[in-house]
């Protein structure tokens, strides 16, 4: 995380981990797989946002 | 001595004996632009000299472009980590110091194994996504 500022700028990361999915999903913290799977799901079927490029 | 101490790469050779296929470790620096870059790709090629499985393949961010695109390396340090048939996409960007050196050391077995782990039912879940998704987990190594 300190290595990439830019990153943290653009995703506001605060805490660790955290995870950033495609379409604004997000969450912090380790969490279950069944509830990482939930966030997956959530990613896969948004609109199409911006997944900016780096 | 290199970065990897003499204790540990004997810990390593231990944990590299369950790697069940071959993995390559694609490493991406720029000594001049990065000097922590170039931290990582020694420890990757010191890291892949512990066990005749795994291979070093060492490219500059700067003059290997095709390379990069190919494997969607955006910025450095960067580290692909391939299995021997096929790119599960995953990569490790940073310097794996601290905890994210076992993050990495288990990221080399996973892949190794071509097993994710996950259970039937998230497979399945999975399996039926109609696009990708990307994933991109923030830590800081400590």
């Amino acid at each position: 995380m300190t290595g990439y500022p830019d990153l943290v700028r653009r995703y506001a990361i605060s805490g660790v981990p955290k995870t950033v999915l495609s379409d604004g999903v997000e969450f912090v913290g380790a969490g279950s797989e069944a509830k990482l799977l939930q966030h997956v799901e959530r990613a896969a079927h948004g609109e199409d946002a911006p997944d900016a490029p780096a | 001595m290199g970065l990897i101490d003499d204790r540990t790469a004997a810990q390593l050779r231990d944990v590299f004996a369950r790697l069940a296929h071959p993995v390559r470790l694609v490493v991406f620096s720029q000594a001049l632009a990065d000097p922590v870059s170039e931290q990582v790709r020694v420890l990757v090629e010191e890291l892949a000299a512990l066990d005749p499985r795994l291979s070093a393949e060492t490219r500059s961010f700067a003059l290997d472009r095709e390379r990069a695109t190919e494997l969607g390396i955006e910025r450095i340090p960067a580290i692909a980590v391939l299995g021997a048939e096929r790119d599960y996409g995953l990569r490790f960007y940073g310097l794996p110091s601290g905890y994210e050196f076992g993050s990495l050391v288990d990221l080399v077995l996973d892949v190794s194994s071509g097993d994710s782990g996950l259970g039937e039912d998230t497979r399945r879940a999975l399996a039926r996504l109609e696009r990708d998704v990307r994933v991109r987990v923030f830590s800081t190594p400590t």
